[in-house]
């Protein structure tokens, strides 16, 4: 497991070569992106995550209300997001 | 000089992630002893392997042989080979040894501040990543150590831990979107990640990213 994770990371790092240009430049440029919507849509919007969804949206809601106060500071963002998911929960019951 | 003022700067930011991997940490290392792993083991893993989602999956599958851990770790790595491009990228030329070194957390959480970083224009990306590595790796070895002590009594699930680390991403997320095509790009991989439901679970991820990422390439700049 260690090995097969440290061989995906390390694969350019080990010999550099060109700056990638064109197509695949803007590719990497999009992913870091793209793969953190992914990781944060996976557990907060896909039915059947968590098991009972209204926490995760208000989480999301939170989580986005916070970054639009603070200026999309990390712990701006995570303080609105947990603050919102706790506040569901007990709503909820 | 720079060096030392981008690392410092990298130590404050990757505090939030000491605090936030911590947890997860914790929530990993209690699951791990419930699985039937050996302490040690689960211990040496966070060490080793760095990587939360391929840890929580081996967690997941321990009864399941060895095959289906690593289809599932191979899927999930997978989404490190652009990262660790785009890593080479920003850090420039370096000595081998701290290539490889900062290879070891290739982490989503500090590559997301590296990133940041690189648009806020930081001097030295790579004393910057060390930084911030150096706090989450702390933080996901300490967690998993104390995590391992709790052992059984508690319930990682019943503190909504997979939802706190979400939220993480969401804030990884949301310095880089600097425009209308990058949230353009946000909403297609909402789209692509629900499209990929249909994969199996360990590739869902690395397929949805790098779809979104390929419609976004040819997405023009703002």
């Amino acid at each position: 497991m260690a090995a097969i994770t440290y061989s995906c990371r390390v694969v350019f790092l080990a010999r550099p070569g060109r700056a990638p240009a064109g197509r695949l430049a803007r590719f990497l440029e999009r992913f870091p992106l793209a793969l953190f919507v992914a990781l944060a849509t996976t557990t907060l919007l896909v039915p059947g995550e968590l098991n009972d969804p209204v926490p995760g949206y208000a989480a999301l809601g939170g989580a986005i209300g916070g970054g639009v106060l603070t200026r999309r500071w990390l712990p701006g963002v995570l303080a609105g997001g947990v603050a919102a998911y706790w506040v569901a929960r007990v709503l909820l019951g | 000089m720079v060096a030392s003022r981008s690392f410092r700067r990298g130590l404050r930011d990757g505090l939030v992630l000491f605090v936030a991997v911590g947890g997860f940490g914790v929530a990993y290392g209690v699951l791990g002893v419930q699985a039937g792993l050996a302490p040690w083991l689960v211990v040496l893993a966070s060490a080793l392997v760095v990587s939360g989602a391929a840890q929580f999956a081996w967690v997941g599958l321990v009864g399941a042989g060895a095959a289906p851990v690593l289809v599932a770790t191979s899927g999930l790595a997978l989404r490190h080979v652009p990262m660790s491009a785009r890593l080479a990228n920003l850090v420039g030329p370096r000595p081998l040894g701290v290539r490889l070194a900062l290879a070891w957390v290739l982490v989503d959480e500090t590559f997301g501040l590296t990133v940041a970083a690189a648009r806020r224009g930081e001097a030295d990306l790579g004393a910057y990543k060390a930084g911030a590595d150096l706090l989450l790796f702390c933080g996901w070895v300490a967690g998993t150590a104390a995590g391992v002590a709790l052992g059984g009594s508690v319930d990682p699930t019943a503190w909504g831990a997979s939802v706190f680390f979400a939220v993480l991403f969401v804030g990884l997320a949301a310095p880089l979107v600097q425009g209308r095509w990058d949230l353009a790009t946000a909403a297609l991989a909402v789209a692509t990640t629900f499209a990929a439901q249909v994969l199996p679970p360990a590739w869902r991820i690395a397929a949805a990213a790098a779809a979104a990422a390929a419609v976004g390439a040819v997405l023009p700049d703002d």
